[in-house]
């Protein structure tokens, strides 16, 4: 591991980034294959640790319940390790999904929901573990806590990757899910209070333009 | 349940990062002032526990790309 920004993945892979942090993650992942690489490593893991009531794990002090969805203040944090980005930031730079060296038979879905103008691409490949998600999403509110929840077909629930949308333009996060692709039925992005868009699976969309 | 296990063979601080910020999904900011430690260690200490979590997992044969 040669690139200082490679330890700030796994607070990106746990979709603990703020919406700042997680551009110039995003924009530092277009030029850095080495960050690229590890972020593979990491993506599927909090679609297991999802699996895992937190119950279950071995406990230091107990567990406080968490008071509801974060509100904004994780917004406004600098990461100075990171500052250098910024200009590529401003300049525009987007990092797009990046398809995987060689993609076994990748699903991709596609859906608009015409009352919130949210329109979503998502791309679900197999693994060994279960399904790794792309979501590339459009029309997403500003600044509010939005949730990825996959369904499967025998009636579970998961919710996989949390973020909160600060810009207009297109938002490209990572996700898991335990299921195989062919066992999930739907995704849907929603708030705390509503639903943005939902993708039903089994009809796959055409490619994305 | 073997993810469980898995977490619970990770150190305590490396554990307690990953429950704070995934699952009562705190801010870095907020688990460095309960913790007491730098954000820049809050960062470090979470990637190095998932590079850990993913080491033992793969020796159950659970994950891998």
């Amino acid at each position: 591991m040669t690139c200082p920004m490679t330890v700030d993945l796994g607070v990106y892979a746990l979709g603990a980034a703020d919406a700042s942090e997680r551009v110039l993650i995003e924009s530092h992942l277009a030029t850095c294959p080495e960050c690229r690489a590890e972020l593979a490593l990491l993506e599927p893991l909090p679609g297991l640790l999802a699996r895992v009531p937190v119950s279950l794990l071995a406990g230091d002090p107990p567990p406080r319940a968490r008071p509801g969805p974060n509100p904004r203040g994780r917004a406004r944090r600098r990461l100075a390790v990171l500052g250098a980005a910024a200009a590529a930031v401003a300049a525009g730079g987007f990092w797009l999904a990046q398809p995987t060296p060689s993609p076994p038979a990748a699903i991709i879905l596609s859906a608009a929901n015409p009352a919130t103008r949210v329109r979503v691409t998502m791309t679900l490949t197999g693994t060994s573990w279960g399904t790794s998600i792309r979501l590339i999403a459009r029309g997403l509110p500003l600044n509010e806590p939005c949730r990825l929840i996959v369904r499967s077909r025998t009636g579970g629930t998961e919710v996989t990757g949390a973020w909160d949308a600060w810009r207009a333009g297109p938002v490209s996060i990572p996700a898991s899910a335990a299921w195989r692709p062919a066992d999930i039925a739907s995704l849907q992005v929603a708030t705390p209070s509503r639903s943005l868009v939902t993708v039903m699976a089994g009809r796959p969309a055409p490619r994305p333009t | 349940m073997l993810i469980a296990s898995a977490l619970n063979s990770l150190s305590a601080g490396h554990r307690r990062v990953i429950v704070e910020l995934y699952y009562y999904r705190r801010t870095v900011a907020e688990v460095a002032a309960l913790l007491a430690i730098p954000e820049g260690t809050v960062r470090s200490r979470c990637f190095y526990a998932l590079r850990a979590l993913r080491r033992v997992l793969e020796e159950q044969g659970i994950t891998g790309t």
